[in-house]
């Protein structure tokens, strides 16, 4: 399935001098994907945001799902993961855009989409952040806890891509 | 049961499917009352069954039909292709809700959108409607 290199919203661009005093200029992208999250919303109130675009994000350790996006899943349908008594508590916040929130574990269950009709159903481990809203980032897919474990993640150069590449993930 | 009757009884006849069969669809294909000669029977039916067990069960995945599911992700993909190309900045901070391809309303409560729609025509399907968020570019955060 495809994944897709998105500029940031709002967008933005680095503009730079290089050594010659030539401006470049790269635009700030993001890595985006697609996921259905219906299987956690039982209220049916909340299921007009069962669809979620994601940042595919291998810097970030494992997958963040704000408050902004858990508020509207049920807690019962997700597996949460308590901390071993031998996990460091310095280690039990996350640290993000100059603060730091609190999360649990949990594990959840998504179909990801993309525009060709093409759908991978995962299983990740997540950090819920209990940030009370106010930490305005998208669900986040990270590089451990399921999302890519198994699968492979892969750019091939396209010129006629609006950014040069084509991103994929496949099954084995 | 008799083994030396010599009647022919299909113990695994074809599958047949109605003609307007929607694939993928499961079968459950009966091999009941095999009667095995000897070794040699034996060995066919295992060489038989190791040709059907080439038919990719796993490999050849196929999704179950998702008319609900494929119908809101067409909206939130036109909604989010309106956001690209700007079509809400006038509305930072707020929702648009959507349905099958078009708006239904662009307000700070995307609930009370849906259900003023609701009382507009109480046959809305509310499982297709899609609500997306229209970033405030003063909360804006720049995390890597």
């Amino acid at each position: 399935m495809e994944l897709y290199l998105e500029p940031a919203d709002p967008p933005h661009t680095y503009t730079f001098v290089r050594p010659n005093s030539s401006v470049d200029a790269l635009p700030g992208l993001r890595l985006a994907a697609f996921a259905d999250l219906r299987q956690h919303i039982t209220n049916t109130i909340h299921r007009p945001h069962a669809i979620q675009k994601c940042v595919v994000d291998t810097g970030a350790f494992l997958s963040i799902i704000p408050s902004r996006v858990a508020q509207y899943l049920d807690t019962a349908t997700i597996t949460w993961l308590p901390f071993h008594s031998s996990f460091p508590v310095g280690l039990q916040v996350l640290v993000i855009a100059g603060g730091s929130v609190p999360y649990e574990l949990g594990e959840l269950s998504a179909r990801l989409r993309d525009k060709r009709g093409n759908v991978i159903d995962i299983r990740f481990v997540a950090k819920f952040t209990r940030d009370g809203g106010t930490l305005n980032i998208p669900l986040t897919l990270g590089l451990r806890g399921g999302f890519l474990e198994g699968r492979t993640l892969s750019a091939t150069p396209d010129a006629t891509e609006p950014f040069g590449a084509i991103w994929t993930l496949a099954n084995p | 049961m008799s083994h030396d009757n010599d009647e022919l009884v299909d113990p695994c006849p074809p599958v047949i499917l109605p003609p307007d069969v929607v694939f993928p669809v499961r079968v459950d294909v009966p091999i009941c009352g095999l009667l095995l000669r000897d070794a040699e029977d034996l060995a066919d039916l295992n060489r038989y069954l190791n040709d059907i067990r080439r038919i990719p069960q796993r490999k050849k995945t196929v999704r179950e039909p998702d008319p609900d599911g494929d119908a809101t992700f067409a909206t939130f993909l036109w909604l989010d292709e309106q956001r690209k190309a700007g079509k809400f900045v006038a509305y930072p901070g707020q929702w648009v809700v959507g349905i099958d391809t078009r708006i239904l309303g662009i307000g700070p409560d995307a609930d009370e959108i849906i259900q003023r729609a609701l009382e507009a025509d109480p046959t809305l399907r509310t499982e297709r409607v899609v609500v997306i968020d229209i970033p405030d570019p003063k909360d804006f955060i720049l995390t890597r």
